[in-house]
């Protein structure tokens, strides 16, 4: 049982005026006023970062360590929290063994890697005016590419 | 089991290079976070190359080629 304290006397008195007039407790009374709030919808509830796309990788990036962590019997890393390992997950390295920023051999990552393209892409700088243009790339090879390659191999597209 | 090989293809790559991309911030967090090697499919390749080229020109084949 949980006991709330209403400091405001005037509000307190006015919740027992309406159970005498409606002949009921005060505890029916506040029960019906809170349903008539909307419940909250699973958005409302859900954890504020949910719908950022960079925590929604880091998270499982995180549940995946754990359960390596766990795998290997490292229970002292296995329970950092997400907000812990904001600040001190490095990455998965060369075998694909998460390691904290402590325990990288290097800051920087290796030639071949993916995080090594995820660098040499960012410095590219390219930018298509196109967002879609990721989602739509199956769209597009099934709709030109055999066209286009076949035009290419006769020598129709020498202009462009 | 660690994943030490990743594979992928051509939409994540696109993503991955072009930064005007919906799916930019997700695609680049994940290359980040991993440091195994990465595979890509001949064929990847070549859609990628072709892809790039027809929607932003030969300066986007270009970027994607070029490697510091």
């Amino acid at each position: 049982m949980l006991t709330i304290q209403i400091q405001d006397e005037q509000l307190a008195r006015q919740l027992q005026e309406i159970a005498v007039r409606e002949n009921r407790p005060v505890e029916d009374v506040l029960k019906s006023m809170v349903s008539q709030y909307p419940a909250e919808t699973p958005s409302q509830t859900a954890n504020p970062g949910e719908n950022d796309p960079v925590r929604r990788v880091r998270r499982k990036a995180y549940a995946k360590a754990r359960q390596y962590w766990l795998s290997v019997g490292d229970a002292d890393k296995a329970a950092l929290t997400d907000q812990a390992l904001d600040e001190l997950f490095g990455a998965f390295d060369e075998e694909g063994i998460p390691r904290l920023k402590s325990e990288l051999k290097s800051p920087e990552p290796p030639i071949g890697s993916l995080a090594y393209a995820a660098q040499i892409a960012e410095g590219s700088r390219l930018h298509s005016g196109k967002p879609d243009l990721a989602r739509r790339t199956e769209g597009i090879l099934d709709k030109h590419f055999a066209d286009d390659f076949s035009k290419r191999m006769r020598g129709e597209d020498a202009a462009k | 089991m660690p994943l030490s090989k990743i594979l992928v293809d051509s939409s994540f790559l696109v993503a991955l290079y072009d930064q005007d991309s919906d799916a930019y911030p997700e695609v680049r967090e994940i290359a980040k976070l991993y440091r195994g090697q990465f595979l890509v499919p001949q064929v990847a390749l070549t859609e990628v190359l072709y892809l790039l080229k027809r929607e932003t020109g030969v300066q986007g084949a270009i970027a994607f080629l070029k490697e510091d």
